[in-house]
């Protein structure tokens, strides 16, 4: 049985549903995001892992143990706010040594653990300054380590860097996944950024909807999204539109305008169905040389690629290409687009609840 | 145009005001305090230190002063154990029930202090309807003495103050960030706990401010004090006012008046400047 178990939880607050039949298997020492827009029920879902909501229908279980009634403080979980929601008025110190505080540490155990994860958290020198006086980043590590400090069971992570600029995000996303190696601590990011969910965790559960929409590896779900609402959701994707010509062993024919394309996949003859291709792996080619020919309106330039709005007859395509240091084909330039059909894929119309 | 003329033109007719209304005054209260008063000749414009010399050194004053800041510290302290658990209360409410909450606390301040004192008389008196009700249930035989009393003053003076520490202490709780408590939680504390180590801390300061609004207002309370004090358990206020229009000795009643503002002013500047030094690292 796995370390973590969410089983058909489903919240509804009067007739609004917060979470649909949302099943998760965790094991122990994993890294899971929770991705999805605002409102998808990602963030009710760790309140309910963390006990502050109970769920309507389901279960929560941790190590074997049936936890969906169990008191917040009495669930042994670290939690990371996206405020941070330090103490104000104790120092970090103090922060930090609450939680074994609450557990009746002895006084001389109590201090050095503290001082090990402040210098896990590369924050030693500051064990006598209040909140007040620390910057977003140094709180952020404040609070990461008061929630680690007393070895929880689990660890959430609420949108805990979204506060920070985007060049100390990074860090921390790298810093905070190596943390979490160390301790070896289950940990449950909610995030909405497909960025962060991808850099950090092992598995990804995109949500959508109340539901859960797609689980898996990110390299999975980047290159085989279940559905269009994951494909946009996960990077970016250029949606168009294709008949099915012939059905013959699990590979179809496809017909767009004015070219063939040959996938795998479960379709009828004569079904339209929805394709996606990344931007990255499109190729621009010579006008006459690829699939299609497209004009392209324009052009940015972001210094480790360009970004390309080019508009065909099957409608408007983004493509990212790699900035090598050549020339490349400017605004108003006629292109052929080229792809290996292996990066098409059909996907489903995004469900709806 | 001198540049800085027309701010001083502005802000003219409210300095007259100003001026008139309360430097002018107390100026004035001041300057009576050095006159000497004599119960056949009346007040000579003389100046000399005895009426302050005659505060200073009398028991009698001695006495009063004692009172008045004993009930100023007994009433901010029941303000403060009454009205925080009640600001928190109020501030868990729903919006509908916090509203008619509110209401309900801020509705005695809209009624005017005496009446609300004359109402507290009626219920106190020793033929009022708490003394009333209890010879007539046969709890007691002979009336419970609250009128003319300093725990009858307290209360009444606690009834009336409370709202300014609700008032201050909410206020403050609206600062907080609701997730600090779910943070406490999550590390393992008990309701109480986080009440007392994370909740109470943090709103210090707003029970500190309403402390020193009641501590004032009650120091130099002068209508509950003297209707349900009566003319013999007096305060500095209604000793003040005694000297004025009873014994008409209005110089010394000015010096009276003077010592209280300044013990007053000295108090609060002094407690202000302490909570303020103490949060000065923590909040903003």
């Amino acid at each position: 049985m796995s370390f973590l178990v969410l089983k058909n939880i489903c919240k509804r607050y009067g007739p609004v549903t917060a979470v649909e039949d949302f099943n998760l298997e965790v094991e122990k020492g994993e890294f899971i995001s929770l991705l999805g827009p605002s409102g998808c029920g990602k963030t009710t879902t760790l309140q309910m892992i963390a006990g502050f909501e109970e769920p309507t229908e389901g279960s929560i279980s941790v190590d074997g143990r049936d936890m969906t009634s169990v008191e917040p403080n009495a669930r042994d979980i670290g939690i990371v706010f996206q405020s941070y929601a330090l103490f104000p008025h104790m120092t970090v110190a103090e922060n930090v040594g609450f939680g074994l505080e609450m557990r009746n540490v002895p006084k001389q155990e109590r201090l050095q653990r503290v001082a090990e994860t402040l210098d896990l958290v590369h924050l030693g020198d500051f064990v006598d300054r209040f909140p007040k006086a620390l910057s977003g980043g140094q709180r952020q590590r404040v609070a990461l380590a008061r929630a680690i400090v007393i070895k929880p069971q689990l660890l959430l992570l609420d949108e805990p860097l979204s506060a920070l600029d985007a060049k100390i995000r990074e860090s921390m996303q790298i810093e905070l996944r190596n943390i979490q190696n160390t301790v070896g601590v289950t940990t449950i990011l909610v995030t909405h950024d497909q960025a962060e969910a991808m850099a950090m965790s092992d598995r990804i559960a995109v949500m959508n909807n109340a539901r859960l929409a797609q689980l898996g590896a990110p390299f999975e779900i980047y290159e085989k999204p279940g559905d269009s609402f994951t494909s946009n959701f996960l990077g970016s994707t250029n949606m168009f539109e294709g008949k099915v010509t012939r059905v013959s062993d699990g590979n179809l024919s496809i017909s767009c305008a004015g070219f063939e394309l040959s996938i795998s996949g479960q379709a009828e003859t004569g079904e339209t169905v929805s394709l996606g291709i990344r931007p990255e792996k499109i190729a621009l080619v010579e006008a006459g040389e690829g699939l299609l020919n497209a004009t392209v309106s324009t052009r940015i330039f972001l210094g480790t690629s360009w970004l390309y709005q080019i508009d065909s007859e099957l409608g408007r395509f983004s493509v990212t290409l790699q900035n090598t240091g050549k020339n490349v084909a400017g605004e108003g330039d006629t292109v052929g687009l080229a792809w290996h059909n292996d990066a098409i894929r059909m996907l489903r119309e995004e469900l709806v609840a | 145009m001198n540049r800085l003329l027309p701010p001083y033109l502005l802000n003219g007719p409210a300095l007259v005001l100003f001026a008139t209304m309360m430097a002018v005054p107390l100026i004035m209260t001041f300057m009576l305090s050095f006159n000497s008063f004599e119960f056949y000749g009346g007040i000579k414009s003389d100046f000399g230190w005895h009426n302050y010399y005659e505060v200073v050194s009398d028991n009698y004053f001695h006495k009063i002063f004692a009172r008045t800041y004993g009930i100023a510290i007994v009433v901010t302290l029941f303000s403060a154990i009454i009205g925080v658990p009640e600001a928190y209360i109020l501030y868990r409410m729903g919006s509908t029930w916090r509203s008619l909450c509110l209401l309900a606390i801020l509705g005695p301040l809209l009624i005017s202090v005496i009446v609300r004192t004359l109402g507290w008389a009626l219920l106190i008196g020793s033929k009022g309807v708490i003394n009333e009700a209890l010879i007539g249930i046969g709890l007691i035989e002979t009336p419970i003495k609250m009128m003319f009393t300093t725990t009858g003053i307290v209360v009444a003076l606690v009834h009336v103050l409370v709202p300014f520490m609700v008032l201050s202490v909410w206020t403050t709780l609206q600062k907080l960030d609701p997730l600090v408590e779910r943070a406490a939680l999550s590390l393992g504390a008990s309701q109480f706990t986080v009440l007392r180590r994370v909740v109470l801390p943090q709103v210090m300061p707003g029970v500190l401010a309403g402390s020193l609004i009641v501590f004032a207002l009650t120091a130099s309370a002068f209508a509950t004090p003297a209707i349900l004090g009566g003319r013999r358990l007096k305060v500095v206020a209604t000793t003040a006012y005694d000297e004025y229009l009873n014994t008409l000795n209005w110089p010394l009643g000015a010096a009276i008046a003077v010592v209280l503002l300044v013990a007053n002013v000295i108090v609060i500047t002094a407690y202000n400047r302490y909570v303020e030094r103490k949060y000065a690292a923590v909040f903003d």
